[in-house]
């Protein structure tokens, strides 16, 4: 039983990610067809047919396209894992991977690097470092914080949540006050914020892929501790484990994921709060199945509505978070009215 | 189960502080091993937080014993391995079968990344058996009755393996058939596998009825200890409640506390 | 000037029409040689390809003339058209209003979508801020110049020259510098010599500039004192005012560059509250800018330079 909801799950998942990405791949607003898309693909095979595609053309799709549809699964799939991990470290289902502050510290960070360093020319864009180096600043204030307000003796996640949400803020009003100053970089700040994946080549993959394989790597073996804790800190305690120590790894290596997709990609809300929610509505609340699940459908999810941002209101650009919040509110709305057990 | 000898607590001038508020006083008892001992009460005289303090929730002076180690020594996961707990309002997390929940029980023993091997599946199953939940080892918790889910919390306390059962008002949630069913089910593992169980209880009948001997407290103190004829008495009981009973001593059912009511029509 | 001379015809020498013709193909190919002249028969063979221009820290080398220019800036599409390179842009973002006749294309600036700007098959795309959609353009071999916001006159003339260069018409853009400069000196001395304070507004809610941005400097070019200068706020030349500063301050002149965005005009900006006292409201010293020329630094540059002098004019009466 445990087995086969585990391999149903992953099983769907590889595959709705598998066809989501083959879509995006051959899909597109360049005037390439889907055929030569694919003839072009296959053309590397040996026996394949060959190319009809210009030179500039084959470039595209192998330095531009597809970049960045393995960026957006690639995103979708952090994004997805790590809200997956926060929800179940807090036992909230509506905390995001945005909680302790991450979005906020991020949008400092870039902002800081459009207005202050964006006239110099860099060896490496500053933007993605600040960006990154930003969340993870603000997710250990906010770890500083909490552990401080702790310690009456009340060991409680609801004063970390909280604590968060102070430095959220006041990282918030730091960002608003660089942002003024600054103010004719506005545009290019709100472009960051609202989200949007532009490749050039396999940089932005090969920069957060390290990151990710990490993050990854430590939550899913952290599934069964999860479970542990969703029994409540007392209880988890009775049974054998230590609740902070197992909240302070998972949130570490989430907060990193976190940090790398939006280091590359801006703030793209609703696929960490969403996703794991439907994947549990349809696969159960156990985390070696929930996480995995998260993590795939999380980054079937993005590619898609990556190709909706460049491709449905051609030749402009949508901003990614705006289609995820398009698709994400209602349909988490829809969940709430109809009042499925989460 | 365990394979072990049943173990003897010892709480030796136990002190625990809730804010500025000194809650328990320099508490000294003292559990045979494999007996039942039943703590009685009014509300507010410390009972759960003694339990708390000895499932190591909260921070205590004075020493707790297990067989004479001394368990702050112990790490966390040790002390699940002896202690085992089953709480008055168990969390009922969401999704979660029988099954899963009573495997719960085995994290003392699994290895940090492991997820059980067959032993502990079959542990498990055996555990799910002897509680009868056998039918509802597919059902989530939270979708079971109150005495389905005291047995399921029990089973979960099992499958730990500890010598030691704290068992904080177990049966608070429960009527009266229930009650019964979940009190027989532990004296009888009791003695399956020489356990030494502590309950917080707040009827002093089952207490009475249950325990080889009973700890009375008030006001963070232990007024008496000892067998339960010498400790539930009618003086006990006024001086304690500050109620008005009657202890009768039957010889099919033992030791009963019987409320006496005041007012017209009583002789 | 030609200074081609036909050569007489003498007995026995080759027919007129032979020897002209041996002639002019001497001259051009000699002329060829010759960098810099810029005789209108002559015009074509000065634009040599290929060419590499040095813009910003980038190299853009072009190997033919372009014939398929994308402009993601509304000031490089001023440019283009204002060099005669008209014909060779086939496609312009969607905020390049000037000229009518441009290809407008809903092809965004603000967030431009790297597989449409492919889609038009470009051979050099114009853009006016480096970021990850130029580095994409590069990587697919792209020639991209990257023609930043100006941040002084020289930046315009150099911009201009540029694009010249890159779209084969070098004598072209040398005319419209001359005709730029000549244009913005007339301005100059035409506008009345007295110190007067302006206020140039951005938007309706008092965003301003200081004299270190490019407008500050058109305006410091006529003399004038701009009250924004000073105010809190302003390193990186965008202050926003607030109305009791301004009301402290107390401009001479205020000039509209939110005509069009922000519907503001004279009837508006008497009827604010508190600004009755000002100078500039009392004597009616409102003069509304149009927002495009204002904000853009290509060939209608001069069109600013006039309107303020105009405007500082219509103070001094």
């Amino acid at each position: 039983m445990r087995t086969h909801r585990s391999l149903v799950s992953l099983s769907i998942g590889f595959l709705t990610l598998a066809v989501a990405m083959t879509l995006s791949a051959i899909v597109g607003v360049s005037g390439l067809s889907a055929g030569d898309a694919i003839r072009e693909v296959f053309s590397h095979f040996p026996g394949g047919p060959a190319s009809r595609l210009a030179e500039l053309d084959a470039s595209l799709l192998w330095r531009i396209r597809f970049p960045r549809v393995v960026l957006s699964a690639l995103v979708g799939s952090a994004l997805g894992l790590c809200g997956c991990a926060y929800q179940g470290a807090f036992r909230n289902p509506l905390v995001d991977p945005y909680l302790l502050g991450s979005a906020a510290g991020a949008g400092l960070g870039a902002t800081l690097a459009i207005v202050y360093l964006k006239d110099r020319s860099w060896v490496i864009n500053p933007l993605p470092v600040l960006a990154f180096a930003g969340a993870l600043t603000a997710v250990a204030m906010s770890y500083l914080v909490g552990r401080a307000a702790n310690r009456q003796g009340r060991r409680d996640s609801s004063v970390l949540v909280l604590s968060g949400v102070a430095v959220a803020s006041f990282f918030t009003a730091l960002q608003t006050f660089v942002q003024q100053r600054g103010s004719d970089n506005l545009r290019q700040v709100y472009s960051w914020i609202l989200g949007g994946l532009v490749t050039s080549g396999w940089t932005e993959v090969v920069l957060i892929a390290p990151y990710l394989v990490v993050s990854a790597l430590v939550i899913f073996s952290s599934a069964r501790l999860l479970d542990v804790l969703s029994v409540g800190d007392d209880e988890a305690r009775t049974l054998g484990v230590r609740p902070e120590r197992i909240r302070f790894v998972v949130v570490l290596a989430a907060s990193l994921g976190t940090a790398a997709a939006v280091a590359v990609s801006g703030l793209i809300g609703f696929v960490g709060l969403v996703v794991p929610h439907v994947v549990r509505m349809l696969f159960g609340t156990r985390h070696h199945v929930s996480l995995p699940a998260s993590a795939l459908f999380g980054g079937a999810f993005l590619v898609i509505a990556d190709l909706g941002a460049r491709t449905l209101s051609a030749p402009a650009e949508l901003p990614l978070g705006v289609i995820t919040a398009f698709i994400g509110a209602p349909f988490f709305a829809g969940l709430l009215i109809r009042g499925v057990r989460s | 189960m365990t394979g072990r000898p049943p173990a003897g607590v010892t709480l030796h001038g136990v002190s625990i502080r809730r804010g500025s508020v000194e809650v328990v006083h320099q508490l000294h008892l003292q559990l045979t091993p494999g007996s039942w001992m039943s703590l009685v009460g009014p509300n507010g005289a410390g009972k759960s937080t003694l339990i708390g303090a000895m499932a190591g929730l909260l921070p205590h002076t004075g020493k707790l014993l297990i067989d004479k180690q001394d368990v702050a020594t112990l790490s966390i996961r040790d002390r699940a391995r002896l202690i085992a707990v089953v709480p008055q309002r168990p969390e009922l997390p969401p999704g979660c079968t029988v099954r899963e929940y009573v495997l719960l029980g085995r994290t003392a023993h699994l290895s940090m990344f492991g997820r059980g091997g067959r032993a502990d599946r079959q542990l498990v199953e055996d555990t799910i058996e002897r509680l009868e939940l056998q039918w509802l080892a597919d059902r989530f918790v939270s979708d079971l009755s109150g005495g389905e889910l005291q047995r399921a919390t029990i089973g979960r306390a099992l499958a730990q393996e500890a010598q030691v059962l704290l068992l904080d008002e177990p049966t608070s949630a429960l009527d009266i058939h229930h009650q019964q069913q979940a009190l027989e089910l532990v004296d009888q593992l009791r003695h399956a596998h020489g356990l030494t169980v502590c309950a917080a209880m707040h009827d002093l009948t089952l207490a009475a009825q249950f325990g080889d001997r009973v700890a009375l407290m008030a006001c963070g103190e232990l007024l008496a200890e000892g067998t339960p004829s010498e400790v539930i008495t009618e003086d006990n009981v006024k001086r304690a409640y500050g109620a008005d009973v009657v202890v009768r001593h039957d010889e099919e059912v033992g030791l009963a506390v019987i409320p006496r009511r005041r007012g017209v029509g009583f002789s | 000037m030609s200074i081609i001379r036909f050569a007489r015809r003498r007995p026995g020498s080759p027919p007129p029409s032979v020897v002209s013709a041996v002639s002019v193909l001497a001259a051009a190919v000699g002329l060829s040689f010759l960098p810099g002249l810029s005789s209108p028969t002559s015009a074509a063979s000065a634009d040599r390809f290929p060419v590499a221009v040095k813009i910003g820290e980038q190299t853009v080398r072009m190997a033919k003339k372009p014939k398929r220019i994308v402009s993601i800036s509304p000031t490089a599409t001023e440019i283009l058209f204002s060099i005669g390179a008209g014909k060779q842009v086939i496609a312009v973002d969607d905020q390049s209003s000037f000229p009518a006749n441009a290809p407008r294309t809903k092809l965004s600036g603000f967030k431009p979508n790297v597989e449409a700007i492919v889609g038009y098959k470009p051979d050099l795309v114009v853009m006016s801020q480096d970021d990850k959609v130029t580095a994409a353009l590069r990587t697919l071999k792209i020639p991209v110049a990257v023609q930043t916001a100006a941040t002084a006159f020289n930046d315009s003339y150099r911009q201009i020259r540029e694009l010249g260069v890159l779209t084969g018409h070098r004598a072209q853009a040398d005319g419209v510098v001359v005709t730029m400069k000549s244009r913005l000196d007339a301005a100059l001395a035409s506008a009345p010599k007295i110190k007067v304070k302006i206020f140039h507004e951005l938007d309706d809610t008092l965003y301003t500039v200081t004299s270190s941005t490019f407008i500050g400097q058109v305006y410091a070019a006529f003399g004038v004192v701009n009250v924004a200068d000073g105010a809190p706020g302003g390193e990186f030349g965008y202050p926003q005012l607030n109305a009791e500063y301004l009301v402290k301050a107390n401009p001479d002149v205020v000039f509209l560059a939110d005509t069009k965005c922000c519907a503001q005009s004279v009837d508006t900006v008497v009827k604010r509250d508190g600004w009755s006292e000002i100078t500039a409201v009392k004597k009616r010293a409102i003069v509304s800018l149009d927002d495009d020329i204002a904000s853009r630094w290509g060939p209608r540059l001069p069109l600013l330079f006039e309107a303020i002098a105009a405007g500082l004019q219509q103070y001094a009466r």
